[in-house]
């Protein structure tokens, strides 16, 4: 396959595109019978599109997701932290692997893809642009995040694209074993000395709005019926999985011992910021269980710093996309040996 | 009293915590022994890793433990050894259809292939590919070197081809099904 620039214009989501109507439908019956969209078949342009933007994006976050916890190898503080350290880091480049794989298919080569991600053309989880100062911080997003990242892949599971389902539902397990694991050391941590209670609430306040954030911004109000979710590329909304996620970690943090925090905001509701453009944090006074519906009322995070950061101007965008772009260049001399000259060209600008 | 029939019949009950196939079908129960007074029996349960440096083992550890006291032992002592090495010769016919179903192959026996490495992966003959110096798929070059017809567990085609010998746990590499084009995990052949 080749890099062509066509391919990539062929892909993008165009709503002005004509499907066939007899075709359409008879896809449209098969996906809302709970039937699976297998490679071979036919499908809208935009299914093919928003799938493909889906998968990739999920492959990207793998593989950016093992770059921060992957520094964290030789600093963990007992060799069993390491060893599950190590094993987290390799099933997630694992997952990107077959997620690239299940991405191809749709029509994007793989190099494109990688050099996409290196060049920051394409995005990955948004969380991963924030900072990893203290163990405690791994912990958290190996309880928060990974947490949240199974309330979500768990709706894509029921999803309608047969190579997809499949391979998320093996990634599935292997990330309830991680949250188990990420379970075990935020309590290891809240058992602990003052000293380590303290850097568990310091990296939990970091690490919370960014847990809020991972679901992506607020519905619009046209979000349950576009296409989209008709076709199940999605199952739930942004704000239905992030209710959920509240619901489950809300009162978890809580009998840890945890105080949830929310930004500070004036008197008309606007957030209020440190020097460092951050929001101030106060204790999330509006966190409880509603009584009417039981599910928990929360304060919603820092709204305009999420697409500040998802705009490229986050703590550590630059770093990680230059990781990755190191990484890609200094393979190229591999790349190319074992798959000739024309493989694998450098990333251009 | 726990007699060993119901130690065995508590461990078929626990999943490996990565996979959905239980840790008896996984063939890492290498033995089960009792010991104690009638009223309360010590049981000691020798398992076998799959791979070393599993990081599952701790959790492994305490589910044994665990699911065994609920059982009624008073004492659980679980204990990990190398000695026989786990292969996958010890996965049971019910345990590699589960597996297949969830989308993980199962080599038909284990020992080391001829081509085969220390650390279980078939490698190809690269050194000799590399100097042709042609364009090649290097998925083509990894399964001509396995040079095993590894079956697609989603359609059962034999037209695959290794994507990777490192999967997402050492034990299992990638490939990929040139027919229903999804791609899948395999145990590796040890």
């Amino acid at each position: 396959m080749s890099c062509s620039a066509s391919t990539e214009a062929e892909l993008k989501v165009d709503w002005s595109i004509q499907e066939e109507p007899e075709a359409l439908s008879a896809f449209e019956a098969h996906v809302n019978d709970g039937g699976l969209v297998e490679p071979h078949d036919w499908m809208p342009h935009n299914y093919r599109a928003g799938m493909l933007k889906m998968a990739e994006h999920h492959a990207n976050s793998e593989i950016v997701g093992a770059l921060p916890e992957g520094e964290w190898i030789t600093r963990a503080p007992s060799l069993r932290r390491k060893l599950a350290l190590i094993a987290k880091v390799q099933d997630e480049v694992g997952h990107g692997h077959m997620l690239y794989r299940v991405s191809q298919d749709l029509g994007k080569p793989r190099d494109q893809m990688l050099r996409d991600l290196a060049t920051g053309r394409t995005r990955y989880h948004n969380c991963f642009n924030y900072p990893v100062p203290t163990w405690a911080d791994v912990v958290m997003i190996q309880w928060l995040i990974d947490g949240a990242a199974i309330m979500n892949q768990k709706s894509l599971a029921d999803g309608s694209y047969g190579p997809y389902v499949r391979t998320m539902m093996r990634i599935n397990m292997e990330e309830a074993f991680h949250f188990k694991s990420g379970e075990d050391m935020t309590l290891t941590l809240a058992s602990g000395t003052p000293r380590q209670r303290t850097m568990l609430q310091e990296a939990f306040d970091r690490w919370w709005g960014p847990s809020l954030m991972f679901f992506g911004p607020p519905d619009k109000e046209s979000v349950k019926t576009t296409p989209f979710m008709r076709w199940r590329i999605k199952t739930a909304t942004n704000d239905t999985l992030r209710q959920r996620f509240v619901d489950r970690f809300a009162p978890a943090a809580l009998d840890l011992g945890l105080v949830v925090k929310t930004p500070r905001r004036d008197a008309e509701g606007k957030v209020i910021r440190r020097p460092d453009g951050f929001a101030e944090l106060v204790r999330d006074e509006a966190l409880a269980p509603d009584p009417a519906t039981g599910n928990w009322n929360f304060g919603q995070p820092d709204w305009d710093e999420f697409y500040r950061v998802i705009s490229g101007n986050g703590p550590c965008n630059r770093e990680r996309v230059g990781l990755r772009r190191f990484s890609y260049e200094q393979g190229l001399w591999v790349r190319q040996a074992v798959l000739g000259s024309g493989a694998g060209l450098p990333p251009s600008n | 009293m726990l007699t060993r029939d119901d130690v065995m019949a508590v461990l078929q009950g626990i999943d490996d915590p990565e996979m959905p196939i239980s840790i008896v079908e996984l063939g890492i129960v290498e033995d089960v022994q009792l010991d104690g007074t009638p009223d309360a029996a010590a049981v000691r349960v020798r398992l076998l890793p799959t791979f070393v440096g599993c990081p599952a083992l701790d959790v492994l550890r305490e589910m044994v433990e665990q699911r065994l006291t609920e059982a009624g032992a008073a004492q659980v002592h679980v204990e990990f050894t190398f000695d026989p090495p786990w292969s996958v010769s010890r996965i049971s016919e019910a345990g590699r259809a589960r597996l297949e179903r969830f989308g993980i192959a199962v080599p038909q026996r284990g020992g080391a292939a001829p081509g085969s490495s220390a650390c279980g992966a078939a490698h190809p003959p690269m050194l000799v590919q590399l100097g042709r110096g042609e364009a090649g798929d290097v998925a083509a070059l990894y399964a001509a070197g396995a040079g095993v017809a590894v079956r697609c567990p989603v359609c059962g085609s034999e037209r695959t081809a290794l994507q990777s010998p490192f999967g997402p746990t050492r034990c299992r590499s990638i490939h990929y099904c040139n027919d229903c084009r999804n791609a899948f995990e395999r145990m590796k052949d040890v």
